[in-house]
């Protein structure tokens, strides 16, 4: 690996802030592990990183406004009218979208944190096909009518699965044995464990094969599978 | 002294210290080492964590996110490492350095989620099971220090929106294009900004060390053998002199 190509694609900081893609960190961690100019990049990097985070928590330096707060500011810079209706629309967009969408459920009386909700870890498997020895899922009982337990399913994606560009979105698509699209959402970002984490509802599963597809969504807009995950549901 | 030598990356003044890649050990050889740990060689074995234990602790900080946690597996990495060189479980030796930069990922993933699945299996247990992270005095001390630096450094930087752009990717790790479109930065911008910034951290880093010498590592600690920043700048201030 040439430094100049280190410099031109920024590894440093983007082997820092952990956005490398397989393709590019191994080649980069070999080149740099032998390579006291880049360990040195790296460290001075590393160094400065936390310096600035130290800085902000000592309070010496003010800290970054986060999105939220750049938005409130954005809102009060503009006019008082244009404000104001901007205010109004968002609001009434936020109380009234949930029931178009037809998905706003007034909380069922007594329903609170559920305790030990079970974590159910997937491997990932090779191939599009549902092999015979499908990992297995037990259902809820009682999960008639929307009560009982809801399931967490960890898909552990971890950072060899990302795509390579910075701050890359995730997509699951979760397909029933037929192949039929069953549930999809976007937008889905990796916790600190390198996990996709999705929260299962009682009665969202019935008995059966189904696939879960990880789709890497990078800024060119498009998709790649990255990873599939399968099991069976079954009944306690 | 240093040199800088400028790459020319497009007119942006991008440098790597070459004096510091020509110190590389050019009797260095892979295979060499692989086969003497293989054999039984001891010092064999300490050249290895010699050459690479910097980049190591680069890998496993960065995998675990956590300083003390990569100094717990660091030892365990090089453990790993020299019982299957002992084995010869080394197909090509050549690739001693992927070798080793994959026992220490996989040390630190692996233990990375265990550490997960034992935080999410006792998640009421969590607030009260975490070790005490609290920094010690010295660290306490050598972190305001450093602090102090980062705020000159960000302080000098004459344009707000370069200042804002730093702090957003190193506190709120925003990715860099959310941020080049937000503050309407190109990427070469970018990265010249954090460049600059790196550098001019490193420079007052030395010089506060040629400054107070003494006094500062016996007010922070840190002594070069603990502190590879330190270390190095201890080294860059030895070579400044005339």
């Amino acid at each position: 690996m040439k430094h100049e190509y280190i410099e031109e694609h920024g590894l440093v900081e983007r082997y820092l802030q952990g956005t490398l893609d397989r393709a590019e960190r191994e080649p980069f961690e070999a080149h740099f592990i032998d390579c006291p100019s880049c360990l040195e990049e790296l460290e001075w990097a590393e160094d400065l990183r936390g310096a600035v985070r130290a800085a902000v928590a000592e309070g010496v330096l003010e800290s970054p406004p986060s999105g939220p707060v750049r938005w409130i500011r954005w809102l009060g810079s503009l006019e008082p009218a244009p404000r104001r209706a901007l205010i109004a629309a968002t609001l009434a967009a936020a109380l009234l979208l949930p029931f178009f969408a037809g998905r706003y459920q007034r909380p069922a009386a007594g329903e609170g944190p559920q305790l030990n909700t079970p974590l159910i870890y997937l491997s990932a498997v090779r191939g599009d096909e549902l092999s015979a020895s499908l990992q297995r899922i037990y259902l809820p009982q009682d999960r008639g009518q929307g009560r009982g337990q809801s399931l967490v399913l960890v898909l552990e994606v971890g950072s060899d699965r990302a795509p390579e560009e910075d701050g890359a979105e995730f997509g699951v698509r979760l397909r029933s044995s037929g192949g039929e699209l069953l549930w999809e959402s976007t937008g889905l970002f990796l916790n600190a464990a390198g996990a996709l984490t999705l929260t299962l509802p009682p009665g969202f599963l019935e008995e059966g094969d189904y696939r879960l597809e990880v789709l890497g969504l990078g800024s060119d807009n498009k998709h790649a599978k990255l990873a599939s995950y399968a099991f069976r549901a079954v009944s306690p | 002294m240093i040199s800088w030598a400028s790459l020319a990356v497009t007119g942006i003044e991008i440098g790597f210290p070459r004096d510091l890649v020509k110190e590389i050990d050019s009797q260095f050889s892979p295979s060499r080492l692989a086969e003497q740990i293989r054999s039984g060689d001891a010092e064999a074995e300490e050249e290895l964590v010699g050459h690479f234990g910097r980049g190591i602790g680069v890998i496993l900080r960065a995998v675990t996110r956590d300083r003390e946690l990569a100094e717990d597996l660091y030892q365990e990495t090089f453990r790993l490492a020299v019982e299957k060189l002992r084995q010869g479980a080394l197909n090509d030796p050549e690739k001693l350095g992927s070798f080793l930069a994959g026992t220490a990922r996989n040390l630190a993933s692996d233990h990375r989620r265990r550490t997960f699945r034992r935080r999410t299996d006792t998640a009421g247990d969590t607030l009260t099971s975490l070790p005490d992270t609290a920094p010690d005095q010295l660290g306490e001390l050598l972190r305001k220090e450093k602090a102090a630096l980062a705020r000159r450094v960000i302080g000098e930087l004459e344009n707000p929106r370069d200042r804002e752009m730093i702090l957003r990717f190193y506190v709120h790790e925003e990715p860099k294009p959310a941020i080049c479109e937000d503050l309407d930065l190109t990427p070469r911008h970018f990265d010249r900004v954090l460049f600059r910034a790196r550098q001019r951290y490193r420079k007052k880093f030395v010089e506060r060390v040629a400054r107070e010498g003494k006094d500062f590592t016996s007010r922070t600690g840190e002594s070069p053998g603990e502190h590879h920043v330190f270390h190095e700048a201890l080294a860059e201030h030895g070579k400044q002199r005339p």
